[in-house]
């Protein structure tokens, strides 16, 4: 139950992007500005390397193929059809590529926190 | 080879859209066409109805509609959306056929109570199913403001066709033919809808109990900050519109307009719906000029309705105030959608529905008292206060959404990197998206072009600055290892295993590599 919920939750979340105003933004005065919401993981404009990891992803060592077919699969059966075709699919038509880029990202950061949560119980 | 996909059928997502949503466009045109709605108050004439009698029929409204939008949100989020349009459709009909066979009060104010159903039925779900579909076809919520848009242009249109042809037809035979006809008309309206592919994302996942589900829309909409201003914006908009719609005749009494000006003034104000949802398409709102513009309407534009004098100025002053509250209420809708779950959209939108009422109510009372003790140029200022409070609201939600809208209750949300808005289909959907990289390239900048660079479709200079970057960069190694390992995933995950029935339909929708593609 619980993975179902992260899984369509996740997947669907990072696939709205979460962020409709994410373009850049210069300036600043007297209106509210659309700034680029940071991504934590990153390190920030401030910072020492901006754009550059704060903390490095972690290795999968728990993964096995079966459980990583599971999970994906389980994970694409929560999606609808158009993105379940462009994920499976490939880039065709190539204007599903945003499509895909965001069901793939997804999918990888829904395997790296059930990797992570498997690996520290 | 890379396998046939089936679904996209070689259309473009924008197309893919815009055939989607054409039965629910050809509804909702269908669905405004409401002849008697420009004659209701000479047909209430007729029957006997006096001003007090009107008022009760008002409250009708006000109670049966705030007290039914969000149950029917509700309804909507964990059943069929496109019956809960057709249900509205059929209490219009209904509504229609028995105001035709109206002889006295009673008998109107239940068709009175149907209407105020339909309106809950719809409230939120039209907007529901735009946002899920354009959601579901492109994977992003952006085009949502250019479908609406469209939308409003379409009911515009059909609510002042309907608004001249019902007036010619009363003129010509009698007020109750128009109800009549508006009955055939409601229910091909729901014919459409029923043609309507709706988009089944609500729907994915286990469902949640009813109780539960109550409980999360309810959450949502009062526990989250961003979704609360915003549900504050959507409904402070529909405030401005509702208050010159219903009030605005007023001034063109106090200004002993001739009768001949009512209509087109009506007209007028009607329009702005559908140019204000043709002008959203064409308005960048993240660019200042555009906001700044959306602001000082706001503010300026009733200030002329509190020192009444020029006809001409008033009704300008009215149909620039509706016109900028129609455009400022698409792009409070969007940020409204873009901020919940599709589990919870129909709910959490009718939830702005009712707000909307909960405001209008006591405002109206307000504004009909200060006219009458004080004047309509002193009710002028309540509206110049209201628009000013508007546009405030308008900048704070555009930081609040800025800041991040996290959307549902959702547990252990996973955050995960987004490549910002989705590029149309007609222009080449990588190259616009994907930023120039000036120098080398950042761990930011592999991880938003990871899937397009593992594809092979990045330009030559893009994929080897980041052949460089991953060099020296362990994480990003990592990270592209990962990512790889999903695509090799998928792509096992595509090709059912020979001599073994693939036991999930991940795999049916693409037909079977044929030879050694």
């Amino acid at each position: 139950m619980m993975l179902q919920s992260l899984l369509r939750g996740g997947t669907e979340a990072s696939i709205r992007g979460g962020r409709p105003w994410s373009r850049p933004r210069r300036f600043l005065r007297w209106l509210p500005v659309l700034e680029e919401p940071p991504d934590p993981r990153f390190q920030g404009p401030d910072e020492p390397f901006p754009g550059h990891w704060r903390q490095l992803p972690r290795p999968w060592t728990n993964d096995d193929p079966e459980s990583r077919a599971a999970l994906l699969r389980n994970g694409l059966r929560t999606l609808p059809d158009t993105w379940r075709a462009a994920a499976l699919g490939g880039t065709e038509p190539p204007a599903d590529a945003p499509i895909r880029h965001r069901v793939v990202t997804a999918l990888r950061d829904l395997l790296d926190t059930v990797f992570d949560h498997r690996s520290n119980r | 080879m890379t396998a046939t996909v089936v679904i996209s059928s070689g259309r473009t997502p924008a197309q893919r859209v815009a055939r989607r949503l054409r039965p629910l466009q050809v509804g909702a045109g269908l669905q405004a066409f409401l002849l008697w709605a420009p004659i209701e108050k000479l047909f209430l004439t007729e029957i006997g109805f006096t001003a007090a009698s009107i008022g009760v029929m008002a409250a009708v409204y006000a109670v049966v509609v705030p007290l039914l939008e969000v149950p029917s949100g509700i309804l909507a989020d964990r059943s069929s959306r496109r019956w809960l349009l057709t249900l509205a459709s059929v209490a219009i009909a209904a509504s229609s056929l028995i105001g035709a066979v109206s002889h006295g009060i009673l008998t109107y104010l239940v068709a009175a109570m149907f209407l105020g159903v339909a309106l809950a039925l719809n409230s939120g779900t039209a907007d529901s199913i735009i946002y899920d579909t354009v959601l579901e076809e492109t994977g992003s919520g952006d085009s949502f403001k250019v479908w609406i848009g469209r939308l409003r242009v379409i009911e515009s249109a059909s609510l002042g066709v309907s608004a001249i042809l019902g007036g010619l037809l009363a003129g010509w035979t009698s007020t109750r033919l128009t109800y009549w006809i508006s009955v055939p008309v409601a229910l091909l309206s729901g014919a459409a809808f029923l043609l309507l592919k709706e988009p089944q994302l609500h729907r994915q996942g286990e469902p949640a109990k009813l109780r539960e589900h109550i409980f999360i829309t309810f959450r949502v909409m009062t526990r989250q900050a961003t979704v609360r201003r915003t549900l504050l914006l959507v409904a402070v908009t529909g405030v401005v519109s509702q208050l010159v719609f219903e009030f605005g005749a007023l001034w063109l009494v106090a200004l002993d307009a001739p009768a001949g000006i009512y209509g087109p003034h009506w007209a007028i104000l009607v329009s702005t719906l559908g140019v204000g949802g043709y002008l959203v398409s064409k308005l960048q709102f993240r660019r200042r000029p555009v906001r700044v513009l959306l602001a000082g309407t706001l503010v300026l534009a009733p200030l002329p309705l509190t020192a009444t004098g020029s006809l001409p100025v008033v009704i300008a002053a009215q149909t620039l105030l509706t016109l900028a509250a129609s455009v400022v209420g698409i792009y409070a809708s969007a940020l409204l959608h873009d901020a919940v779950d599709s589990h919870v959209r129909a709910g959490v939108a009718s939830g702005a529905g009712t707000l909307t009422w909960l405001l209008f109510l006591p405002l109206s009372l307000l504004i009909g008292w200060i006219a009458r003790d004080f004047g309509i140029g002193r009710a002028g200022w309540l509206l110049v206060t209201v628009s000013a409070a508007l546009a405030l609201l308008l900048a704070r939600s555009d930081r609040s959404v800025a800041a991040g809208a996290s959307g549902g209750p959702l547990p252990e949300r996973v955050r995960t990197a987004s490549t910002g808005a989705a590029t149309p289909a007609e222009v080449n959907p990588i190259a616009p998206v994907l930023p120039p990289i000036p120098g080398g390239a950042t761990c930011r900048d592999l991880v938003d072009m990871a899937t397009s660079f593992l594809d092979g479709d990045l330009p030559e200079d893009w994929a080897m600055r980041l052949h460089e970057h991953l060099t020296g960069c362990d994480g990003c190694t990592a990270y592209i290892g990962q990512m790889r390992t999903v695509l090799d995933t998928l792509e096992q995950l595509a090709r059912p295993r020979p001599g073994q029935p693939d036991p999930h339909p991940t795999s049916a929708i693409l037909p079977a590599p044929t030879g050694s593609a």
